[in-house]
């Protein structure tokens, strides 16, 4: 199996700047007291495995986050309903906000940093396992610039935009592209493809068995499946828990671990191709965290490494994290069996 | 659809047969029959099934489909031709001999016989870092390949001067011919056929009859340049390709290998970054993937068993790809005029 290690710096506030992301935090307060009333929430076992056994891990803007003690990853429970999501996803003015905003004035950050590695990793992992050119399904396009490049290479003939959750949008299609807009639900469509593409989908789903059982359907044999996602594991997120500024409800219902996904995976026919966790902010954002929040208490050692002085030891922890798998920020290939 | 299991036998007992072995006991649709050793290894067999003999004809004969030839240089093309004459198909392990006649005559042998499987154990093509390397230059995300540089250097240790692969005679060549060779077929792979060479070849620490280091400049009808550092004076092990391209560059470096010695198998993907030159830092972003596993030997064995069962042409390790590197090896050789004169007269035609 294989895993990455980035190794070039990155910093919270190129991509997400905190008076830009305050706003974003403001809105979306104001969007769950208005759309994601507490009494019609329900519980629900843990997302990966399914276990029951679990304890409150934190609780943020109203939401329960719970641990689950078998397989370690952290969710939502009790949570919002599909249906309740989907008007929240549609009206929240946050989300609109991030849209519209946000991602605009982040954009000069987020394509170099972000999204080109994508296309580049997608399009490397295509090469090597797959006969070119392939289909590919993408879920949602929240970023239209991953297609966009996509389409420049050789690599895709065909692509499928499909929502991953009930009721969400149609987007606007390239014009004169091969893009095509289908249901991911649709039991009794008869397309395959090649490769599936699930970014920062797995983490908003109150189904995640659901999601990938879908995107198993849509996969013929051997094809790929890329998930990006945030683990329940990493730095940040086990030292800081409710402090993560950026782990919010409803956009992050789960924090799947490891094992988590591996229980997922297994379970919806999938082998682990890649599973790295190449974040690059967690040991920023603990250090960031510690000054805020001088009640904050880390480990003396852990204390000294991420606020450090001598920024090679901060960025050496940080692609230690990283060649450790425990980085929050997981990409994953799998290819179906 | 072949009869099941492919009945095998491996001649060669050494290090490399016993690692074909127990993939080849793990695979089943493979019945391992017989193994032939000279060295007493063999009787300490416990497997009362499994034929012992220390002459190769001896097994060749017991109705094998297959036969997997891990011997010294100087016995593998009689080996090879042998088992082809015999009906089998042929595994056999780099190099095809100890010079570019012997690939000739094998490849006289395979050509007699179309029907048999003959493959070569160019066994770096299957590891994933190559792999992958492969796909990214194919998919031209990073633009046209400009030039290739490799280092594939190891060791001696006690006893390194009497080992075979350190006596001409039986070896034909020293680490080029043992060690390089891969690094060749990976150039071969990424670039395709060289048409120049130039070369430094000489022994320089060890008392032996054979190179411990090669320095090799190649240049193909591209223009694209490959520098070769093969060497058995590197006192750390080391594995490194550098494959710069127009818009970035990737590198192995490491080898998973049962040793470990030669380091965590790695790939560095660099995408370059248009820098204004006075303020350029050439530190363009870099992601480095690591490999957990080594699955280059069962890649291998699977694609021969499977081209047999299947009837389905060998795709990697072609005699034609032997041929090739066993020609530009012969090159290397050729081009430092001081080495040559050190060459038996049989290997003085240069191809």
């Amino acid at each position: 199996m294989r895993r990455v290690v980035l190794t070039d710096p990155l910093h919270e506030e190129e991509i997400r700047p905190r008076v830009l992301f305050d706003r974003y935090l403001e809105l979306l307060t104001k969007d769950i007291g208005k759309l994601l009333d507490p009494a019609t929430r329900e519980p629900r076992h843990c997302p990966a495995c399914c276990s029951t056994d679990a304890e409150l891990a934190y609780e943020k803007f109203g939401f329960g986050y719970q641990r689950c003690l078998a397989c370690g990853s952290i969710y939502v429970s009790p949570c919002p309903t599909e249906t309740q999501l989907t008007v929240f996803y549609q009206q929240a003015e946050a989300m609109a906000y991030w849209r519209e905003r946000f991602f605009d004035e982040t954009t000069v950050v987020r394509k170099p940093e972000v999204l080109q590695p994508r296309v580049d990793w997608v399009v490397g992992m295509i090469s090597t396992y797959l006969e070119t050119p392939v289909t590919l399904l993408d879920l949602e396009q929240k970023y239209p610039y991953f297609l966009a490049r996509l389409g420049e290479t050789s690599v895709t003939e065909k692509c499928y935009i499909a929502a991953p959750f009930p009721g969400l949008p149609k987007p606007a299609l390239a014009q004169g592209s091969s893009q095509f807009w289908e249901s991911l639900y649709d039991e009794s469509l008869a397309i395959q493809v090649d490769a599936v593409t699930a970014f920062e989908v797995v983490e908003r789903a109150v189904y995640p068995l659901g999601l990938i059982q879908a995107c198993s359907r849509w996969l013929c044999p051997s094809g790929l499946l890329f998930i990006t996602s945030i683990s329940g594991e990493g730095f940040d997120v086990r030292l800081l828990n409710e402090r993560v500024r950026h782990v919010v409800p409803p956009t992050h219902l789960n924090l799947i671990s490891r094992r988590g996904l591996q229980a997922l995976l297994d379970r919806t026919g999938f082998e682990l191709l890649e599973f790295s966790t190449p974040g690059r902010l967690d040991v920023e954002l603990v250090a960031q965290a510690k000054a805020a929040d001088p009640d904050l208490t880390l480990p003396p050692i852990l204390n000294e490494l991420v606020t450090s002085e001598d920024e090679r030891i901060r960025s050496g922890l940080q692609q230690l994290l990283q060649r450790a798998r425990l980085s929050s920020h997981v990409r994953i290939v799998a290819r179906r069996r | 659809m072949g009869n099941l299991p492919v009945k095998v036998g491996i001649v060669g007992m050494g290090r490399i047969g016993q690692l074909r072995r127990q993939l080849l006991e793990a695979d089943p649709r493979c019945e391992l029959v017989g193994v032939c050793d000279v060295e007493p290894v063999i009787h300490s067999e416990t497997n009362s099934r499994i034929i012992m003999t220390a002459d190769f004809s001896e097994l060749l004969v017991l109705g094998l489909d297959a036969v997997f030839v891990c011997t010294p240089n100087v016995v593998t093309p009689k080996v090879v031709v042998e088992a082809l004459s015999q009906g089998l198909h042929v595994f056999s392990e780099k190099p095809p001999g100890r010079c570019v006649q012997d690939i000739e005559r094998i490849r006289v042998a395979e050509k007699a016989h179309p029907s048999l499987k003959l493959k070569f154990g160019f066994n770096h093509r299957y590891h994933e870092s190559v792999r992958e390397a492969l796909g990214i230059i194919r998919s031209g995300q990073l633009g046209r390949l400009l030039w290739l540089r490799g280092v594939y250097g190891k060791s001696g240790g006690i006893g390194f001067e009497q080992g075979w692969r350190s006596q001409r005679e039986v070896a034909g060549g020293g680490i080029l011919l043992d060690q390089g060779i891969h690094m060749l077929d990976l150039f071969r792979l990424f670039a395709g056929e060289f048409t120049e060479v130039k070369s430094f070849v000489d022994t320089l620490y060890w008392p032996v009859d054979v190179e411990d280091n090669a320095f090799v400049l190649l240049r193909n009808d591209s223009g694209q340049v490959a520098m070769l550092h093969s060497s058995s004076t590197h006192w750390k092990h080391t594995f490194q390709l550098d494959l710069f391209l127009s818009e970035g560059h990737l590198t192995i470096r490491g080898l998973l290998t049962n040793s470990r010695s030669y380091g965590r198998e790695t790939l560095v993907v660099g995408h370059r970054q248009i820098e204004d030159e006075s303020y350029a830092v050439g530190n363009p972003r870099e992601e480095i993937v690591y490999f957990d596993q080594d699955v280059s030997w069962q890649r291998e064995i699977d694609e021969f068993v499977t081209a047999i069962v299947e009837d389905q042409p060998i795709k990697v390790g072609l005699s034609w790809d032997a041929l090739q590197v066993m020609r530009l090896i012969q090159r290397i050789y050729h081009d430092d005029a001081q080495w040559a004169q050190t060459l038996p007269a049989s290997e003085a035609r240069v191809s």
